[in-house]
């Protein structure tokens, strides 16, 4: 057993933020923890490969589904989490969305304030013309001729070389995820940092991580005690931890009310090759998410995840996946909103899963966001493009005209499209008291001070396509309680034996 | 049934049919055992599933036919059968095109270089401040 001031466990866009924002009380003595599920990146992923980084970087070794299994959810289980894996897009969150939310003592100017200031300090920048791809550049150029606006996004990224590679770990360590920025500054301040270490249980100030590999702990199971324990390891494995810990008979909210963003790829295929897979993927936006329930933006996969990404199979798959290199890529992404139904819970084994059902709503936004896609795509001269909710998925330039006949909610079934969901959130939501939700404005748990929430599963609602940041500030007034609770917390703590 | 969803895989010899069903053996073994049930259920029922769609078993029917069988299931209103139809070519994807050197054979070389990196002669850089009246930035 080995006794600890604060144990942070995650260290994703929640994690990282709560462990930076801890780092004073380390250098004044206190000693803090950070354990990590998955591995550091190291140099393992300088040569780009996408089965090993699949394998070795993403929660369910890159194969994690919603329990009907319609939903690939790729989440990072890597130091950093997600944003070890992500592009860096950097999107502030909404004030007055926060404000819906209705949580007591939860500003929305605060949490906007508190986003603005990071994406100051970490030099968040808009790209330059010069490093964008064709991919990129032919989203814009459709955009306008298909009468959107597009908006070119802010990315917090440092010396990008457009590896292009940015979902397998950087080759060149330019996304600046927690992994780069917090977490660095928390180690040099002496906050302790564990990889390949689970938290497998939880009681009151104390905390079962089980160590698979040796990266600074001998394999096994340790207990650990602290008068503080942040659970940060994101929205599945958080609520899942308190799951298990017996905490949904005072919380009989916890576990619903979990968003995901789910999304469709459409691709495009243009008569000549273009730049898509070098360069960086996502520079724009379409952001219709107050019209039309989506954003739509440019994207960049692989082959074989754009095999998986594709409708059907057979020989017409085969042959748009034979038109790789003349590929443009974009995804769709639906703002989801929080329902009862759609919740965490523990499968047989004991593992948290996603029980997700598609809303009527929500399959309506990913058609219409799919008919604009493709409206986006013949718009830069792509000459046919594969829509996962038409049928056959292929549509030519003669469709143009009946694409909202050819693309049909009808045929947005789940199971026969590929769907996937990168930022799940919520099911450990913060309420004014037990009964509504699981945490307080600032993350502690209603009936348990000692434990505070500090990962996306805060959110009572979705707060909109690219959620980072809003998870960032609301870690980091999670944080600010922290500290200032700590001494009474301390004092109250048990003796540690 | 690889045939029938991924055309390639009939291209395969013997050697890169062992190294996909290593793949495919290696993916498996990773999966939650609900995912495999499913997937074993799929497999089980799809002799019987086209004995009813098409007349005949499925490994008696030419790929054509195949093909027509996995594209009514993957259209059925049971959501179970559009699963196993989804996971079947998934994990026919994942052994034929996750094998080495397909991923170069289709167009794409990651090079950590990036834009100073090996870039295909016929791809052409964009060319840099051309300039967007509409241009609008995300605050």
């Amino acid at each position: 057993m080995s006794a600890w001031d604060v144990i942070v466990i995650g260290s994703g866009a929640g994690g990282g933020t709560v462990a930076a924002a801890l780092a004073p009380l380390a250098e004044a003595g206190r000693r803090v923890l950070v354990v990590e599920r998955g591995p550091r990146l190291g140099v393992a992923h300088a040569r780009p490969d996408e089965l090993a980084s699949a394998d070795a970087f993403y929660a369910g070794a890159g194969a994690a589904f919603t329990e009907d299994g319609t939903i690939a959810l790729a989440t990072g289980q890597v130091l950093g989490g997600s944003t070890a894996l992500s592009t860096g897009v950097a999107v502030g969150p909404s004030g007055a969305v926060i404000d819906g939310w209705r949580v007591p003592g939860l500003p929305g100017a605060d949490i906007e304030a508190r986003a603005a200031a990071m994406v100051r300090d970490a030099g968040a920048a808009y790209p330059h013309d010069a490093t964008l791809n064709e991919n990129n550049r032919l989203f814009e150029e459709g955009a306008l001729r298909a009468g959107f606006s597009p908006e070119r996004m802010r990315l917090l990224v440092r010396g990008c070389r457009g590896a292009g590679v940015c979902h397998l770990g950087c080759p060149n360590d330019a996304v600046l995820g927690t992994h780069a920025l917090q977490l660095p500054r928390a180690a040099a301040a002496g906050v302790r940092i564990v990889t390949r270490a689970r938290a497998v249980a939880i009681a009151p100030q104390q905390v079962v991580v089980r160590v698979t590999a040796d990266e600074g702990w001998p394999a096994g199971d340790h207990v650990l005690t602290a008068p503080c324990i942040v659970l940060a390891a994101g929205a599945i494995e958080t609520t899942g931890l308190l799951l298990r810990g017996g905490f949904g008979g005072a919380l009989p909210r916890l576990g619903r009310g979990v968003t995901c963003h789910p999304a469709h790829v459409v691709v495009a295929e243009h008569p000549r090759a273009i730049t898509n897979a070098v360069g960086h993927p996502t520079a724009y936006r379409v952001d219709r998410t107050t019209e039309d329930g989506y954003v739509l933006e440019p994207c960049f996969s692989s082959p074989l995840v754009t095999a998986r990404n594709l409708t059907g199979f057979g020989p017409e798959h085969a042959q748009v996946l034979a038109a790789y290199p003349r590929l443009q890529m974009l995804r769709v992404t639906a703002r989801d909103r929080a329902a009862d139904g759609n919740r965490v819970v523990l499968d047989r084994d004991g593992e948290a899963i996603v029980r997700y059902r598609l809303a009527p709503s929500v399959r309506d936004a990913l058609v219409a966001g799919q008919r604009a896609a493709a409206r986006v795509a013949f718009g830069a001269g792509a000459v046919r493009v594969h829509v996962p909710a038409a049928d056959p998925p292929r549509l030519d330039r003669h469709d143009m005209d009946a694409l909202d006949r050819r693309i049909s909610a009808a045929l947005e079934l789940p199971g026969r499209v590929s769907l996937s969901a990168t930022q799940p959130l919520g099911g450990a939501a913060m309420s004014r008291g037990p009964r509504d939700g699981v945490t307080d404005a600032h993350g502690r748990v209603h009936g348990a001070p000692w434990l505070r929430i500090a990962d996306g599963s805060l959110c009572p609602d979705s707060p909109g396509v690219h959620p980072v940041l809003t998870i960032m500030a609301l870690a980091e007034r999670v944080a600010d309680a922290v500290r200032d609770d700590l001494p009474a917390l301390a004092g109250a703590a048990p003796a540690v034996a | 049934m690889a045939t029938a969803c991924c055309p390639p895989a009939s291209a395969l010899d013997e050697a890169a049919w062992q190294e996909a069903e290593r793949i495919a053996g290696t993916a498996l073994a990773k999966r939650p055992a609900r995912v495999v049930g499913h997937l074993r259920w799929f497999l089980a029922a799809l002799p019987w599933l086209s004995l009813l769609v098409a007349g005949r078993p499925f490994g008696r029917l030419s790929l054509a036919r195949r093909v027509e069988v996995l594209r009514r299931l993957e259209r059925s209103p049971v959501a179970a059968l559009r699963r196993g139809v989804w996971g079947l070519r998934t994990l026919a994807f994942l052994a034929v095109y996750g094998r080495p050197g397909m991923r170069e054979m289709l167009g794409w070389s990651p090079d950590p270089g990036g834009w100073s990196g090996h870039v295909p002669a016929d791809l052409v850089r964009p060319t840099p401040s051309r300039g967007t009246p509409a241009l609008r930035l995300v605050p």
